[in-house]
C-alpha cells in the first residue's frame, strides 16, 4: 500500500468515525477517554473536548458496576467482546434523542489490540429506540389480541354453561344439517351423547311422530334449511328418544350471515310431557262429567257431529237415545244431593251394563242421559232402549232406610245424515222423550222421523190436523163431573170438574185419552187450555143470561204443565175474570202434581197469581208421582186430589187405603181439602166417609155430563 | 479417528469440566448481579464428540428448533463457541430472567433475542476466560450473535468450520433461575488441529 493509499485510507476511516450513525467511544487501558464521535456528542450533550482523557466511569458515574463496566474490563483484561442488551440494561449511558426522549441503546464492547501491544476498548452504541417501540406495539397488540380471545373464550364458556344449564334442549347444525353441538338436555332426551352425535345428520337421531296419528314427521331442520325460515311447532309431536318417548314442542331457526349465507340451524325443543298430560287431563275434564265419568254434553255433541258426518256418507242407520230419569227429583229432594249423586252413579253402571262397547253413553245434564248407537237400525235401537228402560225399572235404589223405585223415559231419534246440526237430533230425541214422559213415564218413544214409528206418527199426524180443525171449528164439548162433599152427601154439591170431549166428524164423542197425548206432543195443549177457559166463561155468561146460574158454584178447570209458563194464558184468565160477573172464587184450577213439580217455580208463580185474586187451586193426581209431601208446602193450593189409582181399590186393598188415609191426613194437617177420584161405588164412598176425605168424585157419584145439560136439569 | 477410541482421555475431560465449572460459577455470579436474582449454573457432563454426534445428541433432546448464541473465538486455539437451547427452553429462560411470565408471544421477540445474546455472551465469555486462565494463554472472543433454526442449520452455519471435520466439546448445562430448571448445551467446535493444540494446552496445564 502506498503512502497516498495509507493517507486515503486513514482519511476514509476518520470520516467513517465522524459520520457513523452509531455512537463510537474509544478508551484506553486505564479507561480514559481517547475519543468519541460526533454522534455521541450530539446525544450525550457533552463536548468531547470538555472530557478528553478523563476516565469514562468518572464522566458517566452511572456506569459503575454496570454491565458496561464489566464488559469494558473483560475486553481490556481478557480480550473478550461483550454485548450489553437494552432489555437487561435499560439506559446505560444517559443519552437523549433530539426530541428529548430517552435513547434506547444496545452496546457492543470490543477489545482493540494494536501491533505495539497497546490495548484499547471500542464501545459501540446503537440506537434501538425504533425496535423497542416496535416491540412495545407488538406486545400491546398481542396483549389486546390475547384479551379479546380470552373474552371470546369466556363468552363461549358462558354460552356453553348457559346451554348446559337451561331446561331447553338445544342442537346446532351446520348448513347441511350435520350436528355441531348438543347440550345435556338434548343428550338426555334423545339418548345420544354429543360425541356419538358428531358427524351425524339431525334427521338420523331426531325422530318425531304425530301424537294423535303416530305418523312420522319430516325433520324440521331439513324443512328449515330448505325454507330458510324459522319453523316453530306447538303441535303435538312425540320425540322417539332412545331412552323413551317425550311429548315436545320444537322450533328450528336458520343462522344466516350478513351476506345471506346459510351457516346452519339451531334446533330448540322442550319436554312438555307433563304439561301435555295435564292439558289432556283438563281436556278430559272439560268434556266429561266428573260424577259419573261419562262424556258430558259437549263431548256428546262432538261425537254426534262425527257420527252425523259419517251418516252423510255411509249407508248405515244410527240412532240416538235421550233418557230422562223419572223420580230422580224425589230422591234428590228427600235424601239430599249425596243420594242423588249416588243414584246417578249407580244408574250409570246399570245403563253401561246394557250397552255395547261401541255405544256412547253420556250424561247430558241433571238426570238426563244420551246414548249414541252407531250402526244400529231402528228395531235394534228400540230393543236397546227397552233394555235400558227395563234395567232402570227393575233397579232399586237404597239410601239409608229408604228404598226408591225409579223409572226412565226414553226418546229415540234416528241420525239420518240429513240433519244440519247435532243439536237438531238431540232436540228430536228430547221431544220424543218428553212425549214418553207425558204418556205416563217409564216408556220408550220414537221420534216422528223414525221409520218404525211411522205408523204411530201418521196416526198422530192425523190427530194434529183433526185437533187443529176442531180448535178452528170449536168441535169440542165441555162436560162436567160433580165433586161431591162427603160430609153432606144428601145435598148435591155445586162443585164440578170441567172435562173436555172432542166431537168427531160423525158427531161422536171422542174421549180425551185419544187426543190429549197428540195435543201434548204437538204443542196444541196450550191452545186446548185456552179453548176450555174461554168456553167456560162463555157458558157461564150464557147461564147468567138464562138466569140458570146456581149458587156456590165451583168449577175446576184443568191446566197443562206447559200452560204454567204461558203468561198470555194467565193474562187472558185474569182478563176474563175481570170482565165477567162471576166471582173469582167460582174457579178452581187443577194442575197435575207431576206437571207442577216439573215446572215448580213457574207453576208457583202462575198459581199464586190466580190464587191471590181469589181463585182456588187443586193439585191433581196426587200420589201417582210418588212425590214428596215437601212440595205441598211450596205450592199455593187449596185442594189435594188423591190419585184415583189408590182410590178405586180402596175397598179391597189395605195398602191403598193406608195411602189414602195418610194423604188425607197430611192434607188435613196442612189445612187442605182432599178430593178422592175414581169413586165408583158406595163401598168406596163409605170408606172415604170413614177416613174423613172431604170430597169425592167418580162414576159412582156422577157420570160426566154435557155442561149445558147439567144446569138445564137444575 | 475411530469411533471406539475416545478423542480425549477421561482424565483430560475431567480437568476441562472442573475448569468450566469455575467459569460457570463466575457467569452465574455475573448473571445474578445483572438480574438481581439468584442464578445457578452447573455443568453435569462434558464430552468430546464429533460434530455429527453432537448434532444428533442435541437433536434427540430438542425435537423443535433451537435458539442460541454463537461466538467465535481465537487465540491459543480457535473455534466456535455456542450456547444452545431447545426453542421452548430458550423462551422459558429469557422470560424467567426478564420475569415476564405472562408473555403472549410464542417466539422470542427482537429484544428478547438481544437479551438472550447478552446472557449467552456472559456464559460463553466466562467459559472462555476460565479456559484462558487455565492455559495461561490469551484468547480473544468476538461479538456474539443470536442464532435460531434446526440443529442442523445452526451447526452448519459455522462459517469457516463448516467444511472441516470439527470436533465438539459438548457441555450439558443446567440453568436454574426463578424456580425454573432449564437444560441447555454449550459447545466448542474446533477443527482437528485446534483440538491437538487444546490437548497440548491441557497437558501443559496439568504439568505433564
Amino acid at each position: 500500500m502506498s503512502d497516498l493509499d495509507i493517507l486515503d485510507s486513514e482519511f476514509i476511516f476518520q470520516h467513517i468515525f465522524l459520520e457513523s450513525e452509531s455512537g463510537l467511544i474509544v478508551i484506553d487501558l486505564e479507561l480514559c477517554l481517547v475519543n468519541w464521535n460526533p454522534w455521541f456528542t450530539k446525544h450525550s450533550g457533552i463536548d468531547f473536548n470538555d472530557v478528553k482523557t478523563k476516565n469514562l466511569i468518572d464522566i458517566f458515574p452511572v456506569l459503575k458496576k454496570s454491565s458496561v463496566e464489566r464488559g469494558i474490563i473483560s475486553a481490556l483484561k481478557n480480550c473478550m467482546s461483550s454485548v450489553v442488551s437494552h432489555t437487561l440494561n435499560r439506559t446505560p449511558f444517559p443519552l437523549k434523542k433530539i426530541t428529548g426522549q430517552v435513547l434506547q441503546q444496545q452496546i457492543m464492547i470490543k477489545p482493540i489490540s494494536l501491533n505495539n501491544n497497546k490495548r484499547f476498548c471500542l464501545i459501540q452504541i446503537i440506537d434501538v429506540s425504533a425496535g423497542v417501540n416496535r416491540e412495545k406495539q407488538l406486545i400491546e397488540q398481542a396483549n389486546r389480541t390475547k384479551a379479546i380471545s380470552e373474552k371470546l373464550a369466556e363468552e363461549k364458556e358462558r354460552a356453553q354453561v348457559t346451554l348446559n344449564s337451561i331446561i331447553d334442549a338445544v342442537i346446532t347444525t351446520d348448513e347441511q344439517g350435520y350436528i355441531l353441538s348438543m347440550n345435556p338436555v338434548a343428550e338426555l332426551l334423545i339418548g345420544v351423547t354429543e360425541e356419538d352425535a358428531q358427524k351425524k345428520k339431525v334427521a338420523q337421531i331426531f325422530k318425531l311422530i304425530k301424537e294423535e296419528t303416530k305418523e312420522p314427521i319430516s325433520c324440521p331442520v331439513v324443512t328449515c334449511l330448505q325454507s330458510r325460515n324459522t319453523i316453530a311447532n306447538e303441535k303435538e309431536h312425540i320425540l322417539l328418544g332412545r331412552a323413551g318417548r317425550y311429548s315436545i314442542n320444537d322450533s328450528v331457526s336458520p343462522i344466516i350471515d350478513d351476506d345471506g349465507m346459510m351457516l346452519g340451524t339451531v334446533l330448540v325443543f322442550r319436554d312438555v310431557t307433563r304439561a301435555r298430560a295435564l292439558s289432556a287431563e283438563l281436556n278430559w275434564q272439560a268434556l266429561h262429567d266428573p260424577l259419573t265419568g261419562l262424556a258430558n254434553r259437549r263431548q256428546f255433541e262432538l261425537d254426534m257431529n262425527t257420527l252425523l258426518s259419517k251418516a252423510k256418507s255411509d249407508s248405515f242407520q244410527h240412532h240416538l237415545l235421550y233418557l230422562d230419569l223419572d223420580q230422580f227429583k224425589v230422591v234428590n229432594d228427600t235424601c239430599g244431593h249425596d243420594a242423588g249423586d249416588e243414584l246417578l252413579q249407580q244408574v250409570t253402571q246399570t245403563l253401561e251394563r246394557k250397552l255395547r262397547k261401541s255405544d256412547v253413553l253420556s250424561r247430558l245434564g241433571g238426570d238426563e242421559f244420551g246414548v249414541l248407537l252407531e250402526s244400529c237400525d231402528a228395531q235394534n235401537a228400540l230393543a236397546v232402549a227397552n233394555n235400558l228402560r227395563e234395567a232402570v225399572d227393575t233397579f232399586r235404589f237404597g239410601w239409608q232406610t229408604h228404598s226408591f223405585k225409579i223409572g226412565v223415559s226414553i226418546g229415540v231419534a234416528e241420525i239420518t245424515g240429513e240433519e244440519a246440526k247435532a243439536t237438531e237430533i238431540l232436540s228430536a230425541a228430547d221431544a220424543a222423550c218428553y212425549v214418553a214422559k207425558q204418556s205416563g213415564r217409564n216408556r220408550v218413544c220414537f221420534h216422528e222421523t223414525s221409520p218404525s214409528a211411522s205408523l204411530t206418527h201418521q196416526q198422530e199426524m192425523k190427530w194434529v190436523s183433526r185437533l187443529q180443525a176442531a180448535l178452528d171449528n170449536d168441535c169440542f164439548e165441555l162436560f162436567l163431573q160433580r165433586i161431591q162433599s162427603v160430609r153432606c152427601q144428601e145435598i148435591e154439591s155445586n162443585h164440578y170438574e170441567v172435562l173436555i170431549r172432542m166431537i168427531g166428524e160423525n158427531g161422536d164423542i171422542i174421549p180425551p185419552g185419544a187426543f190429549l197425548p197428540a195435543a201434548e206432543r204437538f204443542n196444541l195443549i196450550g191452545s186446548l187450555d185456552i179453548w176450555v177457559v174461554e168456553n167456560v166463561f162463555k157458558k157461564l155468561e150464557q147461564l147468567r143470561i138464562n138466569k140458570q146460574q146456581p149458587n156456590n158454584l165451583t168449577l175446576s178447570i184443568n191446566l197443562s204443565g206447559t200452560s204454567m209458563s204461558n203468561i198470555d194464558l194467565l193474562n187472558r184468565i185474569n182478563e176474563l175474570i175481570d170482565i165477567s160477573d162471576t166471582p173469582a172464587e167460582t174457579f178452581c184450577f187443577e194442575v197435575t202434581e207431576t206437571a207442577a213439580i216439573a215446572n215448580l217455580k213457574q207453576a208457583n208463580e202462575f198459581l199464586s197469581s190466580l190464587r191471590s185474586r181469589g181463585c182456588k187451586i187443586a193439585l191433581d193426581d196426587f200420589g201417582s208421582g210418588l212425590s214428596s209431601f215437601a212440595y205441598l208446602k211450596e205450592l199455593p193450593i187449596d185442594y189435594l186430589k188423591i190419585d184415583g189409582l189408590f182410590v178405586k181399590d180402596i175397598a179391597i186393598d189395605n195398602i191403598d187405603r193406608a195411602f189414602v188415609e195418610s194423604i188425607n191426613q197430611i192434607g188435613q194437617v196442612m189445612g187442605l181439602e182432599t178430593i178422592a177420584e175414581f169413586v165408583e161405588n158406595t163401598d168406596i164412598m163409605k170408606i172415604l166417609t170413614d177416613i174423613g176425605v172431604d170430597y169425592a168424585q167418580g162414576y159412582g157419584i156422577h157420570k160426566p155430563r154435557i155442561f149445558d145439560h147439567v144446569f138445564s136439569a137444575i | 479417528m475411530s469411533d471406539d477410541q475416545p478423542l480425549l482421555d477421561e482424565f483430560y475431560v475431567d480437568a476441562v469440566a472442573e475448569v468450566l465449572n469455575v467459569g460457570m460459577g463466575s457467569a452465574a455470579a455475573s448473571l445474578s448481579e445483572m438480574i438481581s436474582d439468584e442464578v445457578k449454573l452447573s455443568v453435569p457432563a462434558v464430552e468430546f464428540v464429533t460434530r455429527l454426534v453432537a448434532a444428533n445428541h442435541i437433536s434427540d433432546k430438542a425435537k423443535t428448533d433451537v435458539s442460541g448464541v454463537h461466538q467465535n473465538f481465537t487465540g491459543a486455539f480457535g473455534g466456535d463457541a455456542m450456547l444452545i437451547f431447545p426453542e421452548e427452553q430458550s423462551l422459558q429462560l429469557v422470560r424467567a430472567v426478564l420475569q415476564q411470565d405472562d408473555m403472549t408471544l410464542e417466539d422470542l421477540t427482537e429484544m428478547e433475542q438481544e437479551a438472550m445474546t447478552e446472557i449467552g455472551n456472559v456464559i460463553l465469555n466466562s467459559c472462555l476466560c476460565s479456559m484462558a486462565d487455565m492455559f495461561g494463554k490469551e484468547m480473544r472472543g468476538e461479538i456474539p450473535e443470536f442464532v435460531h433454526g434446526s440443529v442442523q442449520q445452526v451447526f452448519s452455519d459455522e462459517g469457516g468450520l463448516a467444511h472441516t471435520e470439527a470436533i465438539v466439546l459438548l457441555l450439558n448445562m443446567d440453568f436454574s433461575v426463578d424456580k425454573k430448571n432449564i437444560q441447555g448445551y454449550v459447545t466448542f467446535l474446533m477443527d482437528v488441529a485446534e483440538v491437538k493444540q487444546f490437548k497440548l494446552s491441557i497437558q501443559q496445564f496439568l504439568g505433564e
